[in-house]
C-alpha cells in the first residue's frame, strides 16, 4: 500500500511539473510611464499633471485568442515647435514560460496612429527594434503615436507571461544633441510586468492578456 | 510477487527521479544562458553627483486625479503624497571608464521614510568619446537597464550628452512618484504600498543616491560592470519640514518657493 502510494506521489509529481506551464495563462501590466515635467509643459493651465506621454491601456479580452496580444504605446502630444521631440524609440518583448524561461520574442508588430485612432501604416519586425518617428520633426505635430505589440493569433504559445519594455529618448528643440551644441537627451523607460513577480500595482496602468 | 514490485517501484522510481532530474536542470539553466555577463566595476567614477533639490509632500487637490477622455476613466495620482527628486551631474576631468567609446553610469534614487516606507528610481547619466550612431545609443541604454531591477525601481531614465565637456554640469529630468496616474482601478491593487504616507505622514524623509553599476561601449560591444550591493550612497540628504512637505533646495531662490509649485521648481527659471 506504502510502495503504491509511492509510485502515484511520483507519478503526479511529474505530470505535475511537466503539465504546470501547459496550464499557465498569459497576464502582462503596462506601466503608464511619467512625463509630468513635460506635461506640464504643455497642461500648465490645466488641473492634473496629465502625462505629456504614456504608454497605456490596451484592453485584451480573455477566450479571444484572435484578439490576445501584448503590446506598448507610445504617443506624443507636442503643444508647440517649443516642446521636447523624440529622438528616438525603442520596443523589446519578452515571453516567459515557467518561472524563467525567458525567450525574446520574433514577428512584432508595429501601428503608427494618427489621431490615435486612424492606424497609417503597419509593419512588421522579425526582432526588437528602434525607429524615428515615422511624422516629420519639422512639425508642430499635434500628435504621434505608436503602438508596438506582438499579435498572439491562434497558436499563442502557453506562456505564463509576456513582457515588454519601451524607451522613448527626447531632446529639446532649442538644445539639439548634435554639433555644435551636444544638448543632453534623456530616455525614459516603461515596462510590462508579470504580475506575479510585481503583484502590487506601483502605478501600473492596465494591461492584462489572458489566452487559455 | 514482492520482488516484480519491487522491480517495478524500483524502475518507476529511477525514472520519475532521473525525469525530475532533468526537468529541473532544464528550468535552472536556462535563466543562466539568457543572462548577460557582468563584470564588477571599478570604483572611479565619470560623474560628481549631488542632490539639487528634493520635495516630498501631499499631492495638490486639484492634482489628485483628471478624467481621461482618451481613456474614458478617471486617472487617480498613484500617490498622496509623491516625491521630486533633481540630480545634477557633473563630468568629472581627467577620467575615463576604461577605454570606450561611450559609457552610462546607472544610479538608484532611494526616497526613505522614518515610517518605513520607501520609493526607489532609477537614473543613468552618460557621455560619448567618439561617434556612436543611433543605433549603438540605443543598445547602450537597452543595456544600462538590464543593471536595474525592474521589481524595485519605479521608474528608470537618463540624460545623455554626446561631448559632456569636462566640469560641465547637467540638471536631471524630475525622478520620482510625482505625475504618475492609474486607470483603470479594477485591475490595479492596493496602490497605497506604494505611497509614502501610507503608514501616516512621516517626520523624516531622506532622499540617497547609489550607483548601481556603469555600461560601456566599444565599437558596439557592450560590457555591463556592476557595484557592490552594499555601496555607500555617493549622495544623501534629509529633507527639511517645509509647509506641509519635505524639502531639499539648492536651485530656486529662497525668496521664490512661497510662489511655485514645489514638485516643479524648474518652472520657476
Amino acid at each position: 500500500m506504502k510502495k503504491n502510494f509511492i509510485v502515484w506521489l511520483l507519478i503526479s509529481t511529474m505530470a505535475g511539473i511537466i503539465a504546470l506551464p501547459a496550464l499557465s495563462t498569459v497576464q502582462a501590466y503596462q506601466h503608464c510611464i511619467d512625463g509630468e515635467d513635460l506635461s506640464y509643459l504643455e497642461h500648465l493651465t490645466t488641473s492634473p499633471y496629465v502625462a505629456w506621454y504614456c504608454e497605456c491601456h490596451h484592453m485584451v479580452w480573455e477566450g479571444d485568442p484572435e484578439d490576445s496580444m501584448a503590446g506598448l504605446s507610445l504617443q506624443a502630444d507636442y503643444a508647440s515647435a517649443q516642446d521636447p521631440r523624440f529622438t528616438w524609440a525603442q520596443w523589446d518583448f519578452e515571453k516567459q514560460w515557467g518561472d524563467g524561461d525567458v525567450t525574446s520574442i520574433s514577428g512584432l508588430s508595429v501601428d503608427c496612429c494618427v489621431n490615435g485612432n486612424d492606424h497609417h501604416y503597419y509593419t512588421c519586425y522579425d526582432s526588437p527594434t528602434w525607429d524615428y518617428p515615422p511624422l516629420s520633426l519639422d512639425l508642430p505635430s499635434p500628435f504621434e503615436c505608436w503602438y508596438v505589440y506582438y499579435p498572439a493569433g491562434g497558436s499563442f504559445d502557453p506562456v505564463n507571461s509576456v513582457e515588454g519594455s519601451s524607451t522613448a529618448a527626447f531632446y529639446h528643440p532649442s538644445d539639439p544633441p548634435s554639433y555644435p551644441y551636444f544638448g543632453q537627451i534623456w530616455w525614459v523607460d516603461a515596462y510590462t510586468q508579470n504580475p506575479s513577480y510585481h503583484p502590487d500595482g506601483n502605478g501600473w496602468s492596465f494591461l492584462t492578456a489572458h489566452y487559455s | 510477487m514482492m520482488s516484480k514490485i519491487n522491480k517495478k517501484v524500483f524502475s518507476a522510481t529511477v525514472f520519475a527521479v532521473i525525469t525530475t532530474v532533468l526537468i529541473v536542470s532544464l528550468f535552472l539553466a536556462l535563466p543562466a544562458s539568457t543572462q548577460p555577463s557582468i563584470k564588477q566595476a571599478v570604483p572611479e567614477s565619470q560623474f560628481n553627483i549631488d542632490i539639487a533639490y528634493a520635495y516630498v509632500g501631499p499631492v495638490p487637490t486639484d492634482k489628485e486625479s483628471y478624467f481621461s477622455t482618451k481613456y474614458n476613466q478617471t486617472m487617480i495620482h498613484d500617490s498622496k503624497y509623491p516625491s521630486a527628486v533633481f540630480l545634477n551631474f557633473t563630468r568629472v576631468p581627467g577620467i575615463q571608464i576604461g577605454s570606450c567609446d561611450a559609457v552610462i553610469q546607472v544610479y538608484g534614487i532611494k526616497v526613505t521614510t522614518d515610517t518605513g516606507i520607501a520609493e526607489y528610481h532609477a537614473w543613468s547619466a552618460g557621455t560619448g568619446y567618439a561617434t556612436i550612431a543611433d543605433e549603438d545609443f540605443s543598445t547602450l541604454t537597452t543595456s544600462a537597464s538590464k543593471l536595474i531591477d525592474r521589481n524595485l525601481y519605479r521608474s528608470s531614465g537618463g540624460t545623455f550628452s554626446f561631448n559632456w565637456t569636462e566640469n560641465k554640469s547637467i540638471l536631471s529630468k524630475t525622478i520620482g512618484s510625482v505625475g504618475s496616474y492609474t486607470g483603470n482601478h479594477s485591475y490595479a491593487t492596493d496602490l497605497s504600498t506604494f505611497d509614502l504616507s501610507s503608514k501616516g505622514i512621516p517626520n523624516e524623509v531622506t532622499v540617497a543616491v547609489y550607483r548601481l553599476g556603469y555600461v560601456t561601449m566599444s565599437k558596439g560591444e557592450v560590457t555591463l560592470y556592476q557595484d557592490a550591493i552594499a555601496e555607500k550612497p555617493v549622495a544623501q540628504v534629509e529633507l527639511s519640514k517645509y509647509d506641509t512637505g519635505f524639502l531639499y533646495n539648492r536651485i530656486v531662490p529662497s525668496e521664490q518657493l512661497g510662489q511655485i509649485d514645489l514638485f516643479h521648481p524648474k518652472n520657476s527659471e
